[in-house]
């Protein structure tokens, strides 16, 4: 995954940098090392430069550069493996055109925060705005959440 | 209180764009629109999330000091030949008591 | 000896810095600055500790304050004295590094006292500095200096999480500060962002240009006065004229700006110091990559409709040389207040019922011209490759009385030191000019012989050596053009009746794109000058303006002909 098309808020571990010439070393000695643990914050009013957070600095970088950047997700999982009492951010939602549609009429998007009550029997999730869903464990593992550190934007 | 402050800088920002009641400076009115803006879109944040509402009062009322010492300040420097017009008297006591609220505000994010 | 200026409360970055100079040399001190707000986030920093892992000396400062600096100059003389003989500490940067590293320095053949493990390091991560130092280079296999470069970079980020995790206890440095996050958000909201930022802006531009009028009008008016009372009281000899009219003028120039500069630096450093101009940076940054630059050159373009003095002296706060330079040579095309009276003028005799259209086209086209001046010259001189836009973006601070002051003066003096000569030096030129040879009129001088003598290659263009004198005037300041045309086509009064028969719509609007276009003011060549700091720069930005205002004139002149 380039960390250019990561979504905001989301941790990424770097997996690999591939930018030439001397703008690799300021890269490097930022901290975009492989194997460092970065945080995706808020972008520009006009969506291209980010502001990542790179141990507890925020280092800006155009989509030109983070494209060149490998990275893989840290802390996303299926809503099946959560803790109960958490709160979770939904990612994404697999396969299938049906199962998306029927999970938005349940009311279950990419990007809306939830927090999972209990496990058994069921998965059951409450919204933000207080409302309670009831999914099976088999719909529940095609739900891709993550816990979110910021709820900034 | 989002609401009630945006408001009020929305008013002081039509005084001006429109030139009514005293006011004379379309660009000033600019200024205090994108004020009463900030204030607006703290109001329409989603109010499960206090923090960001607190976040557009706090920079709005820092702003809004700001608008006030920039006030004075053109007045001060044109004493002899301009009286405070009656959108800047407002503009003053209302920059401060912004502030006033920015303070609460920063204290509630803070905790 | 080297002291290394650490963030305390981010120190990473810092400690990487600390890290690559300990590669170097042994007598190198750690200033952690900045400790009073480290303090109050609830981070607590064992120096000790630091000081052990890294071996060297470890000062605490707070720079604002002043608090510590003592101590810190007691620690530069003490390490000074004692000259620590032992090497600096090692840092590991494991097995494959560390074998490379042995062979590499072997290999390197160098007349130059450097370590050699230092010279194989840089080597490894392809710093030109080794070129130039060694002879001898040996051969690499690319993919293999990349896998050591990264090693060695991960290496040394392992040793700062060490360093950090047994020196630092308290709050977690890695977490961000809740308020910090809050004013991000509001000022860098999808929808507030950019207007605050145009807000900010304009707040800024009045306070440099509005509020600071009145005091640049009453020093004018004192210079005036001045001026008059040497020529009251010396009569109207040559000497009274050149104290009057070149040097008490000359001298006013200078001082006219400096309310101006010392209110624009005090707004620019209440913007730095508090944070805000990274953030500036970073909203507008999408616009000025069209143009292959970065945010940083919005704000000083936009002062550029002030003073162009102003927006040259604020480039300071680029970081990136490349960019500095041509926001700095594309500034002058930004149509500042001085060219508006000229504007004006023309437009009113002229163009009298389609003047404000005028003025936006006269606008537009400036703003058009420094866009593609930036791109040509981005193309030019550094072969087309956009400006990167990696910085890092600092806390949010309240900005010092002290800090601010220190900021505006040591800006401000900068300006009057350097430019200041340079302007005084062009008045007494244009006073020479206009009044030798003597007990002649304007229109004998050596100025207007000299505009007579230029005008030929201005014919084209259809402007006569009246026109053409005014425009070598206009060296001076935009705005005396208005006042030499008025001197040359017969005085006040008549002068717009004169004009307005004598020359043609068509070329009054080419003349306009000129004035838009041609030579900025000495003042903004003088500080071309001394921002740059170099006189190719100052010529290049002169003869680059001549030649679009020429190109732009004829341009308009031809297609102007052609329509009408």
């Amino acid at each position: 995954m380039k960390l250019s098309e990561v979504p905001q808020g989301l941790r990424v571990r770097i997996k690999a940098v591939n930018i030439e010439g001397e703008l690799r070393e300021r890269i490097l000695g930022l901290g975009f090392v492989p194997g460092c643990e970065i945080t995706v914050g808020i972008s520009a009013p006009l969506g291209n430069p980010r502001m990542y957070i790179v141990g507890g600095k925020m280092i800006t970088l155009r989509d030109s550069e983070a494209n060149m950047i490998e990275v893989e997700p840290v802390g996303v999982c299926t809503l099946e493996e959560t803790a109960e009492g958490e709160t979770y951010v939904v990612e994404s939602i697999w396969r299938g055109r049906n199962f998306c549609a029927r999970m938005r009429r349940m009311g279950i998007r990419p990007g809306m925060v939830l927090k999972v009550l209990s496990k058994h029997p069921h998965v059951t999730v409450e919204t933000i705005e207080g409302a309670r869903i009831s999914l099976k464990h088999g719909e529940a593992r095609k739900i891709m959440v993550s816990r979110r550190e910021r709820h900034w934007q | 209180m989002n609401l009630l402050m945006g408001t009020a800088y929305m008013l002081l920002a039509v005084v001006h764009m429109f030139k009514i009641y005293g006011g004379y400076d379309l660009f000033l009115g600019m200024v205090l629109l994108v004020e009463a803006g900030i204030y607006f879109f703290g109001f329409s944040e989603n109010p499960a999330e206090e923090k960001r509402k607190y976040a557009h009062t706090y920079v709005g009322g820092i702003m809004a000091l700001w608008l006030s010492i920039y006030v004075v300040l053109k007045w001060l420097i044109n004493l002899s030949s301009a009286e405070l017009k009656l959108p800047d008297l407002l503009l003053i006591p209302l920059g401060i008591l912004a502030f006033v609220i920015a303070r609460v505000a920063r204290r509630r994010i803070l905790s | 000896m080297v002291v290394v200026v650490v963030d305390a409360l981010n120190p990473e970055q810092g400690l990487y810095l600390l890290l690559q100079v300990l590669e170097l040399r042994g007598d190198v001190i750690l200033n952690l600055n900045a400790v009073d707000e480290s303090k109050k986030a609830g981070v607590n920093v064992d120096v000790k500790e630091l000081s052990k892992h890294t071996g060297v000396h470890v000062v605490e400062t707070v720079a604002v304050t002043g608090e510590g600096v003592p101590k810190l100059l007691d620690t530069i003389v003490h390490v000074y004295e004692t000259r620590p003989v032992h090497s600096p500490v090692f840092f590991d940067y494991g097995e494959k590094v560390e074998f490379w590293i042995q062979k590499i320095s072997s290999m390197l053949d160098c007349s130059r006292n450097f370590p050699g493990r230092w010279l194989a390091i840089r080597f490894i991560e392809d710093d030109e500095l080794v070129n130039r130092v060694c002879e001898k280079l040996p051969s690499i296999d690319p993919e293999l200096r990349k896998e050591l470069s990264l090693e060695l970079a991960t290496q040394r980020h392992k040793h700062i999480d060490v360093m950090i995790r047994e020196a630092y206890s308290g709050r977690n440095t890695r977490k961000r500060l809740p308020l910090d996050e809050a004013i991000d958000h509001v000022l860098t909201h999808r929808f507030l962002g950019i207007p605050i930022f145009l807000a900010i802006i304009y707040l800024v531009f009045q306070l440099t240009f509005e509020i600071a009028q009145p005091l640049a009008d009453f020093i004018e008016n004192g210079i005036t006065h001045l001026a008059d009372f040497i020529t009251r009281s010396l009569g109207s000899g040559l000497v009274s004229s050149f104290i009057s009219e070149g040097l008490v003028e000359g001298v006013g120039a200078v001082l006219v700006f400096t309310p101006n500069i010392f209110l624009l630096f005090l707004a620019m450093g209440i913007l730095e110091e508090s944070g805000y101009l990274p953030r500036a940076a970073f909203v507008m940054d999408r616009i000025m990559y069209a143009m292959k630059l970065s945010g940083r050159s919005f704000v000083s373009l936009i002062l550029g409709f002030g003073c162009n003095v102003p927006a040259i002296l604020s480039t300071r706060s680029i970081p990136d040389p490349k960019e500095r330079l041509i926001t700095i040579m594309i500034s002058p095309f930004i149509t500042c207040s001085a060219r508006l009276p000229v504007y004006v003028l023309i437009t009113g005799i002229f163009f009298p019922e389609k003047a404000g259209t005028m003025l936006f086209l006269i606008y537009t086209s400036s703003i058009l011209i420094t866009g593609i001046s930036a791109l040509l010259l981005n193309r030019m001189l550094f072969k087309g490759s956009p400006v990167p836009l990696i910085m890092e973006l600092p806390r949010y601070r309240r900005p010092t009385l002290k800090g601010l002051i220190l900021y505006m003066w040591s800006k401000g003096k900068h300006f009057l030191q350097k430019a200041g000569t340079i302007i005084l030096f062009a008045s007494m030129i244009i006073w020479f000019l206009s009044t030798f040879p003597l007990g002649t009129s304007m229109e004998d001088s050596y100025a207007a012989t000299l505009g007579k003598f230029v005008q030929p290659l201005l014919r084209p263009l259809g402007y006569d050596w009246k026109i053409t004198t005014s425009l070598i005037f206009g060296m001076a300041a935009k705005e005396v053009v208005v006042s030499s045309l008025a001197n040359l086509y017969g005085g006040q009064g008549k002068f717009m009746d004169n004009l307005a028969r004598e020359l043609d719509p068509v070329t009054a609007f080419s003349l306009l794109f000129f004035i838009m276009a041609y030579v900025p003011c000495f003042a903004t060549l003088a500080v071309v000058r001394s921002e740059t700091g170099s006189t190719k720069w100052m010529i290049f930005t002169l003869i680059y303006g001549l030649a679009v205002a020429y190109i732009l004139a004829l341009m308009v002149k031809t297609l102007g002909g052609l329509l009408t």
